[in-house]
């Protein structure tokens, strides 16, 4: 086990991780880098603006017309959004946010795209407010590394997949020796 | 950060809870000129990481990757 998560509990993660992602105000378009010019063109501004992932995933989670997709830890909904351009007004796409400030922002910039084949909930990763084997493919975009519980938020996202459903994650990994331990053991390190 | 797996513990992970065909579609560097923006990555944090991390891996702290997996046809 490692000396950051010795110091650290799984409430005061949550905690650290949403105090600061709640007290954000000014976004900066930190994660646009990531995504093509096509996409951004499509976006509105505010979805790009409030874009804080740490990949484009969408691309690769192949969607089809008509599957319905979920997006774990969704923010402002950049990544639900293009979801549901891929799938189209027979699918559905879902973001799920602990966050209500998160999800009221997603669903002013739903509208402002015209889309209204796009729910956004507010909830946690690690107890998925949805039935077993209810959505086609999960998605996640720098936000697994933000949760206390890992594996069960994993755990979470195959209860929700149908048999022979996808997932499709953009996260951070480190080699932890590289990094110093007083960076480890910073309190905002659990950073993404 | 400190938050975030090793590749391999987060592929093993995804395998431990029943995923399959699990895969790494992509990996780039992730460093500190990409941090600013992000609620967690404080100006004090930065400034720690300049400090203390060498400067020819400052472009390289973290690997950003896209992961695919599959839930199996059959749960056991």
């Amino acid at each position: 086990m490692t000396i950051s998560r010795d110091l650290i509990h799984a409430d005061e993660i949550d905690a650290v991780v949403g105090a600061a992602y709640r007290a954000l105000e000014s976004p900066t378009g930190a994660a646009t880098w990531l995504y093509t010019q096509d996409q951004l063109e499509w976006l509105p501004e505010g979805a790009r603006m409030w874009a804080l992932g740490v990949g484009n995933p969408v691309p690769y989670a192949e969607l089809a017309a008509g599957e319905s997709v979920l997006d774990l830890g969704c923010g402002a909904g950049i990544d639900v959004l293009l979801a549901a351009r891929a799938v189209g007004p027979d699918g559905r796409s879902t973001g799920l946010d602990s966050l209500p400030e998160m999800v009221d922002r997603a669903t002013v910039f739903a509208a402002e795209a015209g889309i209204d084949w796009v729910e956004f909930i507010e909830g946690r990763m690690e107890a998925i407010p949805l039935p077993d084997e209810s959505v086609d493919v999960v998605i996640s975009n720098g936000t697994i590394n933000l949760a206390a519980r890992k594996s069960r938020v994993l755990a979470e996202a195959l209860r929700v997949l149908r048999p022979g459903g996808r997932l499709c994650v953009a996260d951070l990994t480190i080699v932890e020796e590289d990094l110093p331990p007083e960076i480890l053991t910073h309190p905002s390190a659990w950073a993404g | 950060m400190s938050g975030a797996l090793a590749e391999r513990v987060f592929v093993t992970k995804l395998d431990r809870v029943g995923f399959e065909n699990i895969e790494v579609k992509e990996r780039f560097d992730f460093g500190l000129s990409h941090t600013a923006g992000y609620p967690l990555f404080t100006p004090d944090l930065v400034a720690l990481m300049h400090e203390l991390i060498p400067a020819d891996q400052h472009e390289r702290v973290a690997t950003s990757v896209i992961i695919t997996a599959r839930k199996p046809d059959q749960v056991l």
